[in-house]
């Protein structure tokens, strides 16, 4: 079956927003059967596209073996002198965004089901949640710079007013805050897009406009070798010359033209190359939407004031928009780079990964342990990031799509209980396992699943960073070792919840109001976190389902000449 | 097919904990039927082994272009062995449980987590590759966590279960980075390699790494902290997982990575052994729950076995693992139907007090005579006494030890190395003397229960429902494992034992030339070690009756609370052995990590509020600042400009009106005035 897949993906919600537009406010439950549909449609497609993924392709640094690849000219100028500016429609799915890809439908859909409960101006929550839904996945498809940031930055839009309008008491504040920072972080990218830009050709087009080929069909190797040739010897005029944001042209190092700025070796800060400064340029603005310790602390404002199905699909996905692009723009474009500053990236996982820990073991308030739980869980993609090795990477990705999985069930957990009593305080509760005890099933098998237990995702998500960074030459011993510390602290803040919420006798501050409102969870919660501890099970005794889809490709992504 | 070993107990356990209305009756003997299928299986199985051939297959579990990570099971005749132990001592404890656990409201639940730590246990033993040992490992932890706090309203109970999984976490992560190591430099997880004759430096690092994981799980010092604690939970879960089957998983991994262990970390091994033997036996001794006498002393016999390790005495180890695996579930079930029987006293009488201090007992020997009796065996096997199993194995290990230590002084010249077996011989003796003081109070005497709670006469005591016949089948099993028969016939001599026959040691590649001068020390000394380690056997017992054999008065006639009455001859024990155990738990624990963790988990929030919201939040209201600075600017300065130039033209504008605003005189006045300049200007050049 060959269908525009990856645009139905993207555009479906957006059509149904058009359709939603026309509905009038008060038909509250078209806004969300319309959403749950429209997510369960992407649910499937997205599981039909994984299941059909060809794992011995690779993707990442060649347009060929890209699957359900759509490429349509979209903006073209001719700036004479300047050149000619391309910007494309490029999707397509590789190794590295197929498991996101299968995350974000995911998380979209339970995010749907948690969304149910949302109690006033349906109309527009729903509609800005599509908006997101339709830019998240837009984000992890877009192979051409502009797109990806425009999709980048179209997440904020519906984040922002998410948060800002259905939050918490600190909802203005969190709002702000994480736009600002996220903000700050777009910017970075935004000159690493441009320099970019400034800075690589299509070759493709080049041939193109230059009559070699007449059109794009008759493309071959031998074509694009011709044209890099006659770029390195500075022989295309510049009129002919087509500037691009593909980037996949971006990870070929012969695309890039002599005399451009990233073309350049002379040093301009210090003795870093402007290579080096854009990498990382990339790396602070992707850190900050990973987060990474000290540029985390939007997240747990964020997380608590959000909603809980804003919360799932924050933690559940957006912070993996920042190890993915980690992974395909700075490793991508920059793996020369990369290298030298993979002590930087690793410690920064460390810092994270303890830092995160220790403050999630003083926490009080549930929400905000969960959230801090999740930064030290990142920072495992960082480590395995920083090593620069197949088990590292293979990781890191791993780690992301379990993290997704099992920070969305810690958050519907916290949903639940914030839905009864619309308090979150730890030492408000005690023995809730004897009041709701299917509810205290599901928190012990969160728990243990992300205090990394193996049979559950989150084990091999660790076990396999840290064999990558105990295994790599491009970083110290110590560095693995003491992310183990944070397996450690993981059992402390999650066993001592356990122990002081959920096990001993039951204990409520209020018990008159809260004992009858404190009811087992029902169907439809059940519906959202059976589901997910399934997939923590099957994917942490059943990992190849999806190392075997991301193997190739990062294979082709640690291929690369110093 | 061997998988099936794994599958009857999981399914045991998804049956138990998904069926939510099973009668009460068909749950336990769910749990019976599949631990009995599994048993036989086993049997079977280790029937069909020989001592050279194994069973195993293997599968590719996660392939990567360089290598295969496998998944598989392989059988020898020790896993076999092991095997058939573990399914015995579960199906055991099982059926006791059916009497124990019968006034429980969640039964289901209980017999499904057995079924749990059966199917984990299983896995260590079926898989040959240390990362599915590490995961079935953790899975012991987990069940070893729910069964601990089975009873989670208790807060002591789910702080006992918290503390082990905590203190075993600390023991896995540093077996996962040793079994990381060894990934990284064999490149397979199989514990099948050939490790080069001269050793590396990292081999002992991983060797190490690797047994800090049986430290933890086999409570080795200074991570046995847990295993006392670990009394909370049921006492037939006491009696499987933390006596006979989960805690000797450690030293069966030690013997599995035996063929990688360097000397250095032999020593090692021995001497935390040592220590552990030392520390465990000493503990014992001023407990007054019944329940933490046993698990000291199961702390210190491991230590033994990790000593018997070290010292490369490997056959004799394990052989203390099955005996003591025997006397111990025995010594627990014992106590368990001591702990049973007088729950049903104080369900009778209506009374609350602590079944487990020792100070209420007294005299349980009438109305217990056949636990008395079960207990009384396997304390003499605990203790070593010729003709019980315990014997054996224990005096197997003391003379490999002395005989290691005769050994490396002559090669060293150093007498140092004589404190491991002087220290072993030394827990005999104490540990003849805490079991004697167990027995004392327990089974001797009058009881002490009707002094503090006179409503319990005599009469209440005998008529409390006592063992019931489920209960006498698991304790009767036991202690034929621990008399001498069932392993050889001759009583006296570890190596006719069909064991050792069946059991031959792994290869330790840095150690073959000095076992050799070993084996031949052993028999020397053996004569002259049976006669030593029996009269300190005696001794010990001597003591204890010297001290709690006669009639225990009771000191508290005044005490403040007659509830507690404290015993006269325990006066010295326990005020210094209480401060000894107390130093013991608090040194590890409470202000060395516990606390440091909270300080800076207080730290890293602090920083978190003062430093980085702060600053962020610092820099957004600088930003606020500047912005007001820029719009004063902007108000003053670059408006100013622009109203100061508009201001000007309008000025101008306004002055320039004057001028033509229609004023007749005044154009006149312009016109005569201009005309005179221009009159003037003419004259003047004309002139000049």
């Amino acid at each position: 079956m060959n269908a525009p897949w990856l645009s139905i993906l993207i555009f479906m919600p957006l059509l149904a927003i058009v359709l939603l537009l026309f509905v009038p406010a008060r038909y509250k439950q078209v806004f969300k059967i319309g959403t749950l549909l429209v997510t369960a449609l992407q649910l499937a497609l997205g599981i039909f596209l994984f299941t059909s993924f060809d794992t011995t392709l690779g993707g990442v640094k060649e347009e060929q073996t890209m699957q359900w690849v759509e490429k349509l000219a979209w903006i073209d100028l001719r700036l004479g002198e300047w050149g000619q500016l391309s910007i494309q429609y490029f999707v397509g799915a590789d190794g590295l965004s197929i498991s996101m890809l299968l995350l974000a439908v995911i998380v979209l859909f339970m995010g749907a089901i948690s969304s149910w409960q949302i109690q006033r101006q349906e109309k527009g929550y729903f509609i800005l949640y599509l908006l997101l839904s339709s830019s998240i996945i837009g984000c992890f498809v877009a192979l051409d710079f502009f797109l990806f940031y425009l999709f980048f930055e179209f997440m904020l839009l519906p984040m922002y007013f998410l948060i800002g309008i259905w939050g918490g008491k600190r909802r203005a504040y969190a709002s702000i805050k994480f736009f600002i920072y996220t903000l700050v972080g777009s910017l970075l990218i935004l000159i690493a897009m441009i320099s970019l830009y400034l800075s690589v050709m299509d070759p493709q087009q080049t041939a193109l406009v230059m009559n070699l080929i007449s059109s794009s069909d008759q493309y071959t190797p031998a074509i694009q070798a011709e044209i890099q040739a006659l770029l390195a010897a500075g022989e295309i005029n510049p009129e002919a010359l087509v500037r691009t944001f593909d980037l996949i042209a971006m990870t070929d190092a012969k695309n890039f033209i002599p005399g451009s700025f990233l073309a350049s070796k002379a040093s301009i800060m210090a003795d870093w190359s402007p290579r080096m400064l854009i990498f990382f340029i990339v790396l602070v603005g992707f850190a900050i939407k990973l987060p990474v310790v000290p540029l985390h602390t939007w997240l747990p404002d964020a997380h608590v004031e959000a909603p809980t199905p804003i919360s799932v699909v924050l933690a559940g996905i957006l912070l993996k928009i920042g190890g993915y692009g980690l992974l395909r723009i700075g490793i991508g474009i920059f793996p020369a780079e990369a290298l030298q500053f993979t002590w930087l990236i690793g410690c920064l996982g460390v810092v994270s990964i303890i830092y995160g820990a220790f403050n999630a073991l003083a926490m009080q308030d549930l929400k905000k342990l969960v959230a801090y739980s999740s930064v030290s869980h990142m920072g495992f993609v960082m480590l395995g990031i920083a090593s620069f090795t197949q088990e590292g990477f293979n990781g890191a990705i791993f780690q992301m799509f379990s993290h997704g999985i099992l920070s969305a069930m810690l958050f519907l957990i916290v949903g639940v209980l914030y839905d009864r009593t619309h308090d979150r305080q730890i030492t408000h509760y005690s023995g809730l396992l004897s009041q709701m005890p299917l509810y205290g099933t599901f928190t012990i098998i969160a728990f243990f699943a992300s205090l990394g237990l193996p049979t559950f995702s989150g084990f091999i998500g660790e076990l396999f960073t840290i064999l990558g960074g105990l295994g790599s030459s491009h970083l110290p011993a110590w560095m693995a070792v003491v992310a183990t510390l944070g397996i450690v602290l993981g059992a402390g803040y999650f066993l001592w919840t356990l122990q002081r919420m959920y096990f001993g006798k039951l204990w409520l501050k209020y018990p008159q109001e809260w004992s009858p409102l404190l009811k087992d969870v029902n169907a439809r919660e059940i519906s959202m976190l059976a589901p997910l501890s399934l997939i923590a099970f099957a994917t942490g005794i059943l990992p190849h389902l999806l190392f075997d889809t991301m193997t190739t490709s990062i294979t082709q992504l640690l291929q690369f000449t110093l | 097919m061997p998988l099936w070993l794994l599958i009857l107990p999981l399914i045991s356990f998804l049956v138990l904990l998904l069926v939510r209305r099973l009668p009460r009756k068909l749950s336990a003997w769910i749990g019976i039927i599949a631990m009995g299928l599994g048993l036989l299986q086993a049997l079977s199985l280790t029937a069909s082994l020989t001592t050279v051939t194994t069973l195993e297959a293997h599968w590719s579990w996660l392939t990567f272009k360089e290598y295969t990570i496998e998944i598989g099971y392989r059988i020898d005749m020790l896993s076999g062995l092991m095997l058939c132990l573990v399914y015995l001592v579960s199906l055991l404890v099982h059926l006791f449980s059916i009497t124990y656990m019968q006034r429980e409201t969640r039964y289901r639940q209980y017999f499904a987590y057995l079924g749990l730590f059966t199917a984990a246990m299983v896995g260590i033993l079926l898989t040959d590759s240390l990362l599915f040992i590490y995961f079935f490992w953790e899975l012991v932890g987990l069940s070893s966590y729910l069964l601990i706090g089975f009873w989670y309203e208790k807060p002591a109970a789910i702080q006992a279960s918290k503390k082990a999984f905590m203190v075993n976490r600390v023991g896995d992560v540093a077996f996962l980075i040793g079994m990381l190591l060894y990934f990284l430099h064999f490149q397979t997880f199989q514990l099948s390699v050939d490790v080069p004759a001269s050793s590396l430096p990292l081999f002992t690092l991983m060797g190490l790494c690797i047994f800090g994981g049986c430290m933890g799980k086999s409570a080795q010092f200074p991570l046995h902290l847990w295993l006392p604690d670990a009394m909370e939970g049921p006492t037939p879960v006491s009696a499987m997982i933390h006596a006979a089957t989960m805690v000797a998983a450690g030293i069966y991994l030690l013997t599995r990575i035996f063929f990688l262990l360097t000397p250095d970390a032999f020593l090692f091994i021995a001497i935390i052994g040592t220590i552990t033997t030392l520390v465990g036996a000493l503990l014992a001794i001023p407990q007054r729950d019944i329940k933490k006498v046993l698990a000291y002393s199961t702390i210190s016999q491991l230590g033994l076995m990790v000593l018997g390790i070290g010292v490369g005495a490997y056959q004799a180890s394990l052989l203390h693992l099955f005996t003591h695996a025997f006397f111990k579930a025995g010594l627990f079930l014992s106590v368990g139907a001591i702990i049973h029987y007088l729950h049903e006293v104080a369900h009778r009488t209506e009374q609350s007090f602590d079944a487990q201090d020792m100070y209420l007992m007294g005299g349980l020997q009438q109305p217990l005579r056949f636990t008395f009796i079960t207990y009384t065996m396997c304390m003499l096997a605990l203790i070593g006494f010729p003709l019980f199993s315990g014997f054996l194995s224990k005096d197997a290990i003391l003379l490999h030890s002395y005989s290691w230590a005769a050994t490396q002084a002559s090669l060293s010249g150093n007498l140092i190395y004589y404190c491991i077996p002087f220290i072993g011989f030394l827990s005999i003796i104490l540990t003849a003397f805490y079991m004697g003081r167990q027995w004392y109070l327990v089974f001797w005497g009058q009881n002490r229960l009707s002094t503090s709670h006179p409503i319990i006469t005599s009469t209440t005591l005998k008529q409390a429902q006592a063992t019931t016949w489920p209960m006498r089948i698991a304790q009767g099993t036991l202690v034929l494992g621990a008399l001498w028969l069932p392993f050889g016939l001759n009583p006296f001599y570890a190596e006719s034992t069909w064991f050792w026959e069946w059991v031959t040691p792994a290869q330790n590649t840095y150690l073959t030339t000095f076992i050799a001068q070993l084996s031949l020390l052993n028999t020397q000394w053996h004569t002259a070690g049976i006669i030593v380690s029996m009269s300190l056997a005696i001794g010990g017992l001597g003591l204890a009756y010297a001290l709690y054999g006669r009639a225990l008065p009771i000191a508290s006639a005044h005490s403040s609370s007659a509830a507690t009455p404290t015993l006269y001859a325990d006066k010295f024990l326990t005020s210094k052995g209480r401060w000894l155990s107390r130093l013991a738990q608090w040194s590890f624990s409470v202000p060395f990590v516990i606390k440091p963790a909270h300080w800076i988990a207080k730290v890293t929030t602090w920083i978190e509020q003062a430093v980085f919201n702060t600053f962020f939040d610092g820099l957004a209201r600088i930003q606020v600042v500047l912005a007001h600075i820029i719009t004063w600017w902007d108000r003053t300065v670059v408006d100013g400009l622009i109203h100061f130039v508009t201001a000007s033209i309008d000025r101008l504008g306004r002055g320039l009106k004057q001028v033509q605003r229609g004023d007749v005189q005044q154009y006149l006045t312009w016109m005569i005035g201009s005309l005179l300049l221009v009159i003037s200007w003419v004259l003047y050049r004309l002139l000049s």
